[in-house]
C-alpha cells in the first residue's frame, strides 16, 4: 500500500492507482478531466487534469495518467494547477464555437462547467475562428460538429477499446485536425450512441434526441431499461410527462458506462399517448375499477382450470402480489411469457424482457408447449398470448396498459402501468436484482398494477414497500443483493 | 291652516314626491359632480363618454347596478346583509322630513309650508333618526362575515357615536339663541336677523366637521378607508346594495348639507331680503327662495368634494383626540359663551 | 447612531391647523383651473419611445432570416412562465447558412395573460431575435387569442436590422478552411471549385 497527501489529506492506495482515481475514489475530490474515462482508459491529451506534485510547480503532472506514489505530496487547487487549467481552458476555447444556444450539450456540458471555474469572461483571440464541418452526419443516429469537438479522442477510442473497431478517426494535423468518417461510410455499430455520451461537448448529438428539449427543462429518473434481460441502468429523461431520452448509467457490475441503441430508443415504446387504457372495461363497455375486479373474482370462482399468464416486464413485487391472490383463489398455474430478440456478446440478451430471472425466481413457469385445456386466462402485463392457450376458453382477462387486438376477445380489461412507471425490483440476466423507479406518471385511471391484486386479495398493504420486503425475503435463494449503481 | 283633510293629505303627498326625488336626483348626480371635480382638481377629465360631458354617466352607472348580479356570498348572515343597504339609506331620507326648503307657498289660497313635518321638535328629531344610520354600516360590517368589514363597521360605530355629541352640543348654542328648536323658525329668523355662521362662528365650525365624519367623508372615511380596509363595510356589496349604499352615503350628503344651510346659512334666505319681500314676492318668493336654498345646498356639497381632495385621512387616534378633545370642549365653551352673550 | 431629530415646534398659529387647510383648500381650488392632461385614448395616442416595454415578438433581419435559434433561455428566465418554446430543426433549404444555425423554434407560444413586460427575455436572449415592443393595444375576445404563437410574434416583432449577421457567409469560410465538406462527400457531389 502506498500512502501520499492528496490537497493536505492522507490517502492510502493500492500500488498502480492514478492520483486521479485516489482524489475521486479516496476524498471526492473532482478533477477536471475531457480525455479520460474510466471505462475507456486513459490518453492523457485533454491536459486539464493537471496537479501540483511535490510543490513542482514548474512542472504539472497530468493526475489522469500519474499513478501515485509513496509519500507524494499532490495539489489539485494550488495556484500554478489553477493558472495552467485556466490556460488550456482558453485554449480549448479558442476556436471552440461558443454555439451554446443552439448546442444539445449546453446543461450538462463539462467545457461549460469547467468555463465557469477556470474560463475567462470574455476572448484575446482577435484573429478569425477556424471553421469546421458541422452538421456531419456520421450515421442516422448520430450527428457530429467538428468545431465544438476538442479532440479528445475519446469517441475514437470507445470504439478502438469497448467495441474493437475503427469506424471513425482523425483526420488532419494540428489546428485542422477534426474526428472524420472512416472509408466505410456511416457507422453501423450497434452501440454506436455511446459516443453521444461520452463526448464532452455538443460535437457528437443524438440525431433521435436533437433539439427536442433542454435538459434543464426535463425530469430525470434513475432507472433500468426494460429492453432485455441485461437491465442496463439507465437515467430516464421526460419533459411533461413525455419520454424524451435513455441515456446509460454507470453499473460496473452490469453495463458500465454502456447501453446498446435499441435499448436507448426504446423509449419511444413507453409513450403511449391516447392508445392507453384509462380505467376497466367489462365486456368493453367503461367500468370502474372496484366493479371489474369484482367481476373478475366471480369469474375466477373457485379457480378450478384458471391458468395467470404474467409479463416478465412486471416487477417481482406485483408478480408476488399477483401469485399471493392466485394462491388465494385457487389457481395454481403460474406462467410468464417470454419474448426474444438478437443479442450478442456484448450487452444485449436473447430475453428481450427484463424480469424473466425474477419470475423464475417466484415460481412462475414457462408456457409448456402441450398446455392444458383452461376454463379461463388471466393476463397480466404486457406479453404476447400463445394462440393455443386461447382455445376453448370460458373467459379472458386482460391487464395491461393498451388494448390489443385480443382486447376485443377479453371480457375484464383492467389498465396497467408501463416498464417506466413502475417501481419495484427486477432481476437481471445474472440474478442482480435492481431497483426500478418511475420516471413518468401514467395520469389518471391508472393504478399501480400490484394494488390491483392486492384488492382483489382484500389486503391493506399500504405502499410497494412492503412487498419489497418480502420480495427480498423470497429471493433469499437467488443473489438477493441490490447493487447500487454509480452515475 | 286648512282644516280639509283631503288639502292636507294632498299638499303633503307632493312635499314628499317632490323633496324625496330631488334628494334622489341629487344623490345620483352627486357622484358625477364629484368624478368631475376630483378630476378637475387632478387635472384630468373625468367622465365625459356618456352623454354631453358625461352628463348620462349616472344613469350608465344605474344601468350597470341594476343588470348586475345580485350576489350573495355563502358566509354572510343572510337577513342582517340584505337589511343593512337599506338601514343606512332609510335614515338619511327620514331626516328630509324636517328640512325646510322653502318659505311657505299659498296653495289655493291656504298657506302651506315647505317642509314635511314642521316639527316644533325638528333639530331633535334630526339627531334621533341620524344616530340610527350608523346601525346599517355596522350591520352591514357584522354581517358580511369578513374582517375588514368588521373592522370598518367597529370605526364606523365608534366615529358616528363620538361625533354626534359633538353635532347635537355645536347647535346648542343656535337654540338658546332662537329659543325654539323648530327649524322653520330658526330660519326665519336668520332671515329677518343675522346668519348663524356669523353669531355662532364656533358652533358652525363643529357641525361642519362633524358632518364630514357623520357622513363618512374624508379626512374621516375610516369606515371605507379603501387601502386598509378594502372598503370597509361594504366589500361584500354589489350590484344594487351596494348602490343604496352609495345612495345613502350621497343623501346623507345632501341631508347635512341641508342642515348646514338651514342652520348656518339662513335656510331661503337672500341677502338684503326680508321675511316680508319673501312675502310679497308671492309663490315667486317660494321659488327664489328655493333656488337659494339648493345654492347653498351645492356649495356645501361643492365644499365636501374640495375638502376631499384637500385633507388626507385622519388616523383613528388622531380622529377620536380631535372629536372628544377638541371639537366635545370647543362645543361645551360655546354653549357658554352664547349663554353670556344672551344673559336677559 | 440614530440620529435624533427634533420635531418642529409648532406655533399656536399653527396649531391650529385652520390656516393650514385654507391654504390646502386655496391649492386645490386654483388646482381646477389648471389645463387637463389627460390623453382621450383611442382617438389620442401616447408617443411611444424606442424603449417602451410593449408585448415580446420575435424579428427576422434584413435577410429575412428568423434569428430565434429556440435556445430556450428566454423560456427559462421568464418569471411568470410566459414562453413556451417547441425547439426543433431549421427547415432544410433555408437561405442562410443553415449548418452553422441548425436550430430554429418550430413553435413559439408567449401567453400574454401571463406575461408581466419585463423584459427578460430581451434582455437574456443572444441571438437578440425577440425584443420588446411599442405593441400596447391588446385585445382579445378568448384566452387563446392572446397567447401568441410563432406567426403573430414575427408580426408583431416584424424585420430587424442586424448590423452583425454572425451566421452569415460561414459556409463559405469553411470551404476556404481547406476541410472536406462530408456533407458533399456524403452525398457524392464534390466539385473542384
Ligand atoms: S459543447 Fe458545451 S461549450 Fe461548446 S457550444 Fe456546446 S454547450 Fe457550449
Ligand atoms: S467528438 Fe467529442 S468525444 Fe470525439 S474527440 Fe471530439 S470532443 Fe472528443
Ligand atoms: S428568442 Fe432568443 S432567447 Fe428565446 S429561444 Fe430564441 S434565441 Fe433563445
Ligand atoms: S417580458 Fe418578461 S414575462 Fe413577458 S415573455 Fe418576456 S420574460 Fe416573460
Amino acid at each position: 500500500m502506498i500512502t501520499l497527501t492528496i490537497d493536505g489529506r492522507q490517502v492510502e492506495v493500492a500500488p498502480g492507482t492514478t492520483i486521479l482515481e485516489a482524489a475521486r475514489d479516496q476524498l471526492g475530490i473532482e478533477i477536471p478531466h475531457y480525455c479520460y474515462h474510466r471505462d475507456i482508459g486513459i490518453d492523457g491529451n485533454c491536459r486539464i487534469c493537471l496537479v501540483e506534485v511535490n510543490g513542482n510547480s514548474a512542472k504539472l503532472a497530468i493526475s489522469c495518467k500519474q499513478p501515485c506514489g509513496d509519500k507524494m505530496d499532490v495539489q489539485t487547487a494550488s495556484p500554478a494547477v489553477v493558472a495552467a487549467r485556466k490556460g488550456v481552458m482558453e485554449f480549448l476555447l479558442i476556436n471552440h464555437p461558443l454555439d451554446c444556444t443552439i448546442c444539445d450539450q449546453a446543461g450538462e456540458c463539462p467545457l461549460q462547467e469547467y468555463s465557469y471555474e477556470y474560463g475567462s469572461g470574455d476572448s484575446r483571440f482577435v484573429e478569425r475562428k477556424r471553421n469546421k464541418p458541422k452538421h456531419v452526419e456520421f450515421s442516422d443516429k448520430v450527428m457530429f460538429d467538428g468545431e465544438r469537438c476538442i479532440l479528445c479522442t475519446r469517441c475514437t477510442r470507445f470504439f478502438e477499446t469497448v467495441r474493437e473497431c475503427r469506424p471513425i478517426g482523425v483526420e488532419n494535423m494540428g489546428g485542422k485536425s477534426t474526428i472524420t468518417l472512416g472509408p466505410n461510410g456511416p457507422i453501423a455499430d450497434p452501440y454506436q450512441m455511446n459516443i453521444v455520451d461520452i463526448c464532452p461537448v455538443g460535437a457528437l448529438t443524438s440525431r433521435d434526441f436533437r433539439f427536442k428539449q433542454r435538459v434543464w427543462f426535463m425530469d430525470f429518473a434513475d432507472t433500468v431499461c426494460a429492453g432485455c434481460a441485461r437491465g442496463c441502468n439507465i437515467t430516464a429523461g421526460a419533459y411533461q410527462g413525455k419520454l424524451l431520452r435513455f441515456v446509460p448509467r454507470r453499473n460496473p457490475e452490469v453495463n458500465k458506462s454502456w447501453m446498446c441503441d435499441d435499448g436507448r430508443l426504446s423509449y419511444k415504446d413507453h409513450n403511449l399517448g391516447d392508445a392507453r387504457l384509462r380505467g376497466a372495461k367489462i365486456a368493453g363497455e367503461p367500468a370502474s375499477i372496484d366493479d371489474a375486479l369484482a367481476k373478475l373474482a366471480e369469474l375466477v370462482g373457485d379457480g378450478q382450470g384458471v391458468a395467470v399468464l404474467a409479463s416478465t416486464k412486471d416487477t417481482c413485487e406485483e408478480l408476488l402480489a399477483l401469485k399471493t391472490w392466485a394462491a388465494s383463489a385457487g389457481v395454481t398455474t403460474l406462467w410468464h411469457g417470454a419474448a426474444t430478440w438478437s443479442g450478442d456478446d456484448f450487452l444485449r440478451c436473447e430475453d428481450a424482457t427484463p424480469n424473466t430471472a425474477g419470475a423464475k425466481a417466484l415460481g412462475y413457469e414457462p408456457v409448456p408447449a402441450q398446455a392444458p385445456a383452461l376454463r379461463g386466462l388471466v393476463v397480466a402485463g404486457d406479453v404476447d398470448v400463445p394462440p393455443a392457450l386461447l382455445a376453448g376458453l370460458d373467459f379472458l382477462v386482460l391487464q395491461r396498459a393498451t388494448e390489443t387486438e385480443l382486447s376485443a376477445g377479453a371480457v375484464v380489461l383492467l389498465p396497467g402501468r408501463t416498464p417506466l412507471e413502475k417501481k419495484g425490483t427486477w432481476v437481471n440476466v445474472d440474478g442482480l436484482a435492481q431497483d426500478v423507479r418511475p420516471a413518468v406518471e401514467p395520469g389518471p385511471g391508472v393504478p399501480e398494477d400490484w394494488t390491483l391484486w392486492r384488492d382483489l386479495l382484500g389486503e391493506s398493504w399500504p405502499s410497494v414497500k412492503s412487498l419489497t420486503l418480502r420480495v427480498r425475503a423470497e429471493l433469499g435463494g437467488a443473489d438477493g443483493r441490490l447493487v447500487a449503481s454509480e452515475s | 291652516m286648512s282644516d280639509n283633510l283631503l288639502f292636507i293629505i294632498g299638499t303633503n303627498l307632493a312635499k314628499i314626491i317632490l323633496f324625496t326625488h330631488l334628494v334622489l336626483i341629487f344623490a345620483a348626480y352627486m357622484p358625477w359632480v364629484e368624478r368631475k371635480v376630483s378630476a378637475w382638481m387632478q387635472d384630468r377629465v373625468g367622465p365625459n363618454r356618456v352623454g354631453y360631458a358625461g352628463l348620462l354617466q349616472p344613469i350608465a352607472d344605474a344601468l350597470k347596478f341594476i343588470f348586475k348580479e345580485d350576489a350573495i356570498p355563502g358566509h354572510v348572515e343572510k337577513v342582517l346583509f340584505v337589511l343593512a343597504p337599506a338601514m343606512t339609506v332609510i335614515p338619511a331620507l327620514l331626516i328630509l322630513a324636517v328640512i325646510p326648503f322653502a318659505p311657505p307657498v299659498k296653495v289655493l289660497g291656504e298657506s302651506v309650508q315647505m317642509v314635511i313635518a314642521d316639527l316644533d321638535t325638528g333639530i331633535l328629531f334630526v339627531f334621533a333618526i341620524s344616530s340610527l344610520s350608523v346601525y346599517g354600516i355596522t350591520f352591514a360590517g357584522w354581517a358580511s362575515n369578513n374582517k375588514y368589514s368588521l373592522l370598518g363597521g367597529v370605526r364606523s360605530s365608534a366615529q358616528m357615536i363620538s361625533y354626534e355629541v359633538c353635532l347635537g352640543l355645536s347647535v346648542v348654542g343656535i337654540f338658546m339663541a332662537a329659543q325654539t328648536l323648530r327649524l322653520t323658525d330658526i330660519v326665519t329668523l336668520q332671515v329677518d336677523g343675522v346668519w348663524n355662521i356669523f353669531t355662532q362662528p364656533i358652533g358652525a365650525l363643529v357641525f361642519i366637521v362633524a358632518a364630514f365624519a357623520e357622513t363618512n367623508r374624508l379626512p374621516f372615511d375610516l369606515p371605507e378607508a379603501e387601502t386598509e380596509l378594502v372598503a370597509g363595510y361594504h366589500t361584500e356589496y354589489g350590484s344594487m346594495k351596494f348602490a343604496m349604499f352609495f345612495a345613502g352615503e350621497y343623501a346623507a350628503m345632501f341631508v347635512f348639507s341641508a342642515l348646514v344651510a338651514v342652520l348656518f346659512l339662513g335656510g331661503w334666505d337672500v341677502p338684503f331680503m326680508s321675511n316680508a319681500t319673501f312675502a310679497a314676492l308671492g309663490n315667486w318668493g317660494v321659488v327664489i327662495g328655493m333656488l337659494s336654498f339648493l345654492t347653498k345646498v351645492c356649495a356645501f356639497l361643492f365644499f365636501y368634494v374640495w375638502v376631499r381632495w384637500t385633507i388626507p385621512r385622519f388616523r383613528f387616534d388622531q380622529l377620536m383626540h380631535l372629536g372628544w378633545k377638541v371639537l366635545l370642549p370647543l362645543a361645551l365653551v360655546n354653549v357658554v359663551i352664547t349663554g353670556l352673550w344672551n344673559l336677559p | 447612531m440614530a440620529k435624533v431629530v427634533d420635531r418642529h415646534k409648532l406655533t399656536w398659529y399653527e396649531e391650529l391647523y385652520l390656516p393650514a387647510i385654507a391654504s390646502g383648500l386655496k391649492r386645490t381650488f386654483r388646482q381646477m383651473f389648471q389645463p387637463d392632461i389627460t390623453l382621450q385614448y383611442p382617438e389620442e395616442r401616447p408617443q411611444i419611445y424606442d424603449d417602451y416595454r410593449g408585448a415580446p415578438g420575435l424579428v427576422r433581419d434584413q435577410d429575412g432570416r428568423e434569428k430565434c435559434v429556440s435556445c430556450q433561455l428566454c423560456e427559462y428566465i421568464c418569471p411568470p412562465k410566459a414562453i413556451v418554446i417547441v425547439p426543433g430543426e431549421a427547415p432544410e433549404g433555408a437561405t442562410y447558412d443553415y449548418s452553422h444555425i441548425e436550430k430554429a423554434p418550430r413553435e413559439f407560444f408567449i401567453d400574454m395573460l401571463r406575461c408581466i413586460y419585463c423584459g427578460y427575455c430581451e434582455e437574456i436572449c443572444p441571438e437578440q431575435a425577440i425584443f420588446m415592443t411599442g405593441e400596447y393595444e391588446l385585445n382579445a375576445g378568448s384566452r387563446q387569442e392572446l397567447v401568441h404563437d410563432k406567426k403573430r410574434l414575427y408580426e408583431i416583432g416584424g424585420l430587424r436590422p442586424d448590423p452583425i449577421q454572425k451566421w452569415k457567409g460561414k459556409d463559405d469560410r469553411l470551404d476556404a478552411g481547406g476541410f472536406t465538406d462530408l456533407r458533399k462527400r456524403g452525398a457524392g457531389a464534390e466539385e473542384g471549385e
